[in-house]
């Protein structure tokens, strides 16, 4: 169980809303296809972990983000299946 | 101690681009590919390593290299291939990778082996990065929360190399699992619990741990699910009402809950690990510059421009030298060889004429295609591969295909088949047999001398922007095709895209050299084997004479002029029946075409005119050719049936028939292209126009019958979005993707 732990309401923010240079947390998935999330949860994407935009492919997506110390490149689209919360 | 009857087995086994084929290739002395992205090794390889104490009575064994994986499970057919050797238990001992520099996430595929069950040593490469990095391990506390044997080492330097092997020695003794093991929720648990004793059945089939197969059952794993279902343990619906229920209790996915645990031990186990807190990477901030907005897509067309432009201008300078190498020794040292020898005529005329002439034309191009391995090479050891995928990834959509088939792509301007193969880290059938049909019109090293002879012969000092032009060309016509297939013969929608980017290092210049060096030699044994073969029967055919007219006609000829009227809608003529013999003969192998066409021409002018073989060559080809059939002829051979080796990969790859259809494909298009480019250009044959793109509807038309036929069989359905792949969707709230299966009563 998630105990929900009094910050800031949250709002559905997703990747694509987020700029680069900023960080939020993994609140949890909205959509599921099982293979995506899947590999997603393995990279350790997981509930509570700090996601940063690095920057976004000149056309815009994908998305260059870090996360437990490594880089990753996800699309923005697809990347809505995280649910964020943005910390200052 | 346990004593071996066989030679023992041990697998490299870690996440992507972790450095295990470093490690492999320092145990057994192997050179298999390296690069700085993730999914270079694609299959399973084997070397043999033998331990310090060999000589003294020591031990050898067989040692596994396997494509890297996040986890053990399956979306892609590198993947696969890990996942299947891990549970197939053939392994006496597995060693366990991780990149030092990112131990987090490389723990989680540990805890899976742990929970496996496999005997293992954790091997910890990259140390000396991560030392740069002022990461601090402590490796008695790691050892301790693992439960298994650890050693850190750097896996570039023979040091490191002998520590892993010393571990693997000390392990094999005792070969044990790793002792940690996740604490889930208690439901979780329980659930784990009631489930493992009916599945001991099924586990010990394949000699896994029960506990396992029960955790990835709750996990919705489709390929353990199947499984299990198949061997009759449980039903699905069954495993499908334990998932709903524990879900509703848990009141989150059960996937995100064991991930989460799991990932809450890796935590305590990286207490041991410590790492400085950091402002932005060196590499990221490389990548907030090079991957800009603005600038991102300069700098990516520079840096793939320079590769091409860098082979072809600088490789020509040195042409001449090598041409006047080869001549020495393949022309100059061969007839005075022969002369010392009194050979016959007829051997020399096979040997220097012949084989000699054909050798010398293609080693005349070792410094082009030397060049072009060595950009590529940086390309891939720099850490830019990957960023260059996630930069045309848009772009790649149009075409209906993920920006990751651009890696595979990139690796086909060396050599195709390896690029064929690198199209196993795609997610789905279609974008894998999509990509492996664009990639032979990523045009291959080997076409290099083709496209330089005849531009040298025939758009003196403008050569250089011929080369590139059929590049260019090459790439629109894998465009096209992608655009052409995705849509027909493999509809569907392109998987999605996780791709891990690596850091970006300085290039070895050792490892690039060492790297390049062995695809040219490799390219070279084989080319200097199959000119020899190819030029030496057609001198023998060349030799019987069969007309009696005044024209000299020999079954060679004879045969060149009978299939010519297939080729001479783009402009070769009769009497340039050499050229048709080199389209035949490049089937075989691309470079032939050169070998074959200088030979050709050297039989045809045998006892005819003196003079220097090279120039006259040249001469020949400015005869036979006008500037626009040469063009085509180009375009004819960037185009077709791909060399021997490539159909075959492809076949291999995709099955016989779609082996064949892409072979087929290729020569209708290259007939096609070439025959509008000619006929507009110079011949100004409308109904060859019309016939041509009538060709190319046809096509177009078959494919899409075709694709119906496949979808029908089940093809479309890949990995990735099989009907079992949704069981975890049986949650409240449901699934956004697939819709729902009625309610089970
Ligand atoms: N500095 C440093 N670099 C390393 C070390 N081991 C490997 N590398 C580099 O890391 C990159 C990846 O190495 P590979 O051996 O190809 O990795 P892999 O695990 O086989 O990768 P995949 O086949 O893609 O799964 C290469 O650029 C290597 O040169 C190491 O111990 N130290
Ligand atoms: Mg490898």
């Amino acid at each position: 169980m998630t105990s929900e732990t009094p910050m800031e309401l949250s709002q559905t923010l997703t990747l694509k809303n987020l700029a680069p240079g900023h960080s939020a947390v993994i609140v949890g998935y909205a959509e599921c296809e099982r293979p995506y999330r899947a590999r997603l949860l393995a990279m350790g994407l997981t509930t509570e972990t700090v996601i940063t935009v690095v920057t976004r492919a000149p056309f815009g997506d994908p998305i260059e983000v870090r996360v437990r110390g490594y880089n990753l490149s996800l699309r923005a689209g697809e990347a809505a299946a995280l649910i964020l919360r943005e910390i200052s | 101690m346990k004593t071996m009857a066989r030679i023992p087995v041990i697998a490299l086994v870690g996440n992507p681009n972790s450095g295990k084929t470093t490690i492999f290739n320092g145990l057994t002395g192997s050179r298999q590919r390296i690069g700085n992205w993730p999914g270079v090794t694609v299959e399973k390889k084997e070397g043999t390593h033998l331990s310090p104490g060999w000589a003294s009575g020591g031990d050898s064994m067989t040692v596994v290299d396997l494509p890297g994986v996040y986890a053990v499970s399956a979306s892609a057919e590198d993947e696969r291939v890990a996942r299947d050797f891990i549970l197939s238990r053939e392994a006496d001992l597995i060693v366990n990778v991780l990149d030092a520099t990112n131990l987090e996430r490389n723990l989680y595929l540990t805890l899976a082996l742990a929970e496996i069950g496999v005997p293992m040593v954790v091997v910890l490469t990259m140390i000396d990065r991560a030392h740069a990095e002022g990461i601090k391990i402590d490796l008695e506390a790691l050892t301790r929360a693992i439960g298994a044997r650890v050693v850190a080492v750097n896996g570039l330097v023979r040091d490191g190399v002998a520590e892993v092997s010393r571990a693997i020695a000390s392990a094999l003794h005792d070969p044990r699992p790793a002792t940690v093991a996740v604490e889930y929720a208690r439901a979780i648990e329980d659930r784990i619990a009631t489930w493992t004793p009916g599945l001991a059945g099924a586990a010990s089939g394949v000699g896994i741990n029960a506990t396992w197969l029960a955790t990835s059952l709750l996990e919705g794993d489709p390929w353990i699910t199947g499984y299990v279902v198949e061997t009759g343990t449980f039903d699905a619906d069954e495993i499908d009402r334990v998932r709903t229920e524990l879900a509703a209790e848990i009141d989150r996915d059960i996937d995100v809950a064991l991930a989460d645990a799991r990932y809450a031990t890796i935590g305590k186990i990286a207490e041991s690990v410590k790492r400085p807190a950091r402002g932005p990477s060196i590499s990221e901030r490389i990548d907030r510059v090079v991957l800009g907005r603005f600038v991102g897509l300069p700098i990516f067309l520079a840096a793939m421009f320079s590769v091409f432009w860098t082979t072809i201008t600088v490789g020509e300078t040195f042409i001449e030298l090598f041409e006047d190498l080869a001549g020495a020794v393949f022309i100059d040292g061969v007839s005075a060889a022969l002369a010392a020898l009194s050979a016959p005529a007829i051997l020399s005329t096979i040997l220097v004429d012949g084989v000699g002439t054909g050798l010398q034309a293609v080693a005349a191009f070792i410094p082009v295609i030397g060049l072009m391995f060595v950009m590529l090479a940086l390309l891939e050891d720099s850490g830019y591969m990957a960023r260059a995928a996630f930069i045309v990834d848009r772009v790649m959509r149009l075409f209906g295909l993920p920006g990751k088939s651009f890696v595979p792509m990139m690796i086909g301007f060396g050599c195709t088949v390896p690029a064929m193969l690198g199209t196993r880290t795609l997610e789905s059938k279609r974008d894998r047999f999509t990509t492996i049909f664009m990639s032979p019109l990523m045009s291959c090293g080997a076409r290099l001398p083709v496209y330089a002879l005849l531009a040298a012969a025939l758009f003196p000092g403008r050569a250089g922007l011929v080369v590139f032009a059929l590049y260019l060309t090459g790439i629109a016509l894998a465009a096209a095709t992608g655009f052409l297939v995705s849509r027909t013969l493999f509809p569907g929608t392109p998987s999605r895209f996780i791709l891990e980017l690596p850091p970006y290092h300085v290039p070895r210049p050792g490892a690039v050299l060492g790297a390049a060096w062995r695809r040219l030699a490799a390219f070279l044994g084989r080319a200097g084997v199959v000119i020899a073969i190819a030029v030496a029967v057609l001198g023998f055919l060349d030799a019987i004479e069969t007309g009696d007219g005044e024209q000299r006609a020999t079954v060679l000829s004879s045969f060149g002029r009978s299939i010519t009227p297939v080729f001479a809608p783009f402009g070769i003529t009769e009497e340039n029946w050499p050229a048709s013999v080199g389209i035949v003969t490049g089937v075989f192998a691309k470079e032939d075409v050169v070998g074959t066409l200088t030979a050709a021409y050297a039989y045809d002018d045998a006892g005819g005119t003196a003079g220097d073989t090279d120039t006259r060559v040249l001469e020949r080809l400015r005869e036979n050719f006008s500037p626009a059939a040469a063009f085509a002829f180009l375009l004819f051979i960037l185009t077709y049936t791909p060399c021997i080796a490539a159909v075959v990969t492809s076949m291999r790859e995709m099955g016989v028939v779609l082996g064949s259809v892409l072979a087929g494909y290729l020569a209708v298009l290259a007939w096609a292209v070439a025959t509008v480019f000619y006929q507009v250009a110079e011949g100004g044959d409308l109904a060859q126009i019309l016939a041509a793109v009538g060709v190319l509807a046809l096509v177009a038309v078959v494919f899409r019958v075709f694709g119906r036929r496949l979808a029908a069989g089940g093809f479309s359905r890949s990995v990735s979005t099989s009907s079992a792949a949704c069981l975890s969707c049986r949650v409240p709230g449901g699934c956004a993707v697939i819709p729902r299966k009625p309610p089970t009563p």
